[in-house]
């Protein structure tokens, strides 16, 4: 475990680095039986976030509370619809705003994580660098695909899209060569 | 490509059939998504317009709702050409360019009359969209008539 101390945000975040969660058993796995059950991971589960108010805007309680029901419906759509609208960085509160894609980055739907990772990198949130590094290595091909997505053109994301490149997966491979040829135009 | 439903089998898309006091709505959705997230993919559908006894069809018009918020835009083409395309036109394209509110797409509109039209949605760049598309057959005075929707390509 790696305990990352923001001095600005006064609070201490601490990020589980992807070998101790597997250690820790974040390795889900089907049925055996099923032939073609294979691992999951969830390499975003241990992450614990912090995302900051923004100044400049005024929160909306009425569309606060409006994400917060869709966030903790049943249905993975509601969940994803309003992981979407928060990405469109509406003036939702500090603490709601939090609260849901906490939740979200543990959810067992991929999709919603995936919409989290690109909600997450929408907002003022901390490490935002880090915890795309670590959506990288997840197993789920949409989660990896909103992490490249997501993933700026600085040093650091040049980097992580250099990385990219060598996924296992197309599609991720794609994305991250066009993003790159795009920066670098 | 995740089909909701049965792969490549004849959706007749009769959900959402809502009788209010103003009258009979007719819902025609047909939802998918690009789980092979290549920029690449296409999904094609074919939508039959027929006589359901409300009337001969006239056109088909569809809207595409973008359900993923991400760089990647999902779009939609509506197009049937047996005839000369100089009166009314053979294709039309609509694109939901704001994919994080719940609006859809604009409106387009094909008037090439009964039978099958060609509705292919794509997406602009790699990434694992959902998406969900309206369509409806209607008659030359607007009223809703017989539509179906096949699914033939998923990517």
């Amino acid at each position: 475990m790696r305990i990352v101390k923001k001095p600005e945000m006064g609070i201490p975040i601490l990020v589980m680095m992807s070998s101790l969660a597997v250690a820790a058993g974040n390795v889900l796995a089907n049925d055996a039986s099923n032939a073609d059950s294979r691992a999951v991971f969830n390499s975003l589960e241990s992450l614990q976030i912090s995302c900051n108010a923004n100044e400049s805007q005024e929160s909306n309680r009425e569309l606060s509370a409006k994400l917060m029901n869709l966030a903790s419906s049943n249905n993975p759509l509601d969940r994803v619809s309003a992981l979407s609208q928060l990405a469109g960085k509406g003036s939702v509160d500090a603490n709601i705003v939090q609260k849901i894609l906490q939740a979200a980055l543990r959810d067992p739907d991929s999709n919603v994580r995936a919409q989290a990772v690109y909600a997450l990198a929408q907002q003022n949130c901390a490490d935002v660098p880090l915890i795309l590094e670590q959506a990288l290595q997840d197993s789920e091909l949409s989660v990896r695909l909103m992490a490249v997505d997501s993933l700026s053109a600085d040093e650091k994301g040049a980097s992580l899209l250099e990385q990219a490149l060598s996924d296992e997966e197309e599609a991720v491979r794609e994305l991250a060569a066009m993003k790159l040829e795009t920066s670098s135009k | 490509m995740k089909f909701s439903g049965l792969k490549n089998t004849v959706a007749t898309v009769l959900g959402g059939l809502m009788i209010s006091q103003a009258g009979a709505v007719l819902a025609h959705n047909q939802a998918g998504s690009f789980t092979t997230g290549l920029a690449a993919g296409i999904d094609f559908y074919q939508v039959s317009c027929f006589d359901d006894g409300a009337g001969a069809p006239s056109y088909a018009e569809a809207q595409v709702k973008d359900m993923t918020a991400n760089s990647s835009k999902v779009g939609i083409v509506l197009q049937k050409g047996t005839t000369p395309c100089t009166a009314n036109k053979c294709a039309q394209a609509s694109t939901d360019t704001t994919d994080t509110d719940a609006a859809y797409s604009p409106l387009i509109r094909v008037t090439q009359g009964s039978g099958v039209y060609n509705l292919f949605v794509s997406h602009s760049t790699a990434g694992t969209d959902s998406y969900d598309v309206q369509v409806h057959c209607k008659t030359a005075t607007n009223v809703h008539t017989g539509t179906s929707v096949s699914s033939k390509q998923q990517q």
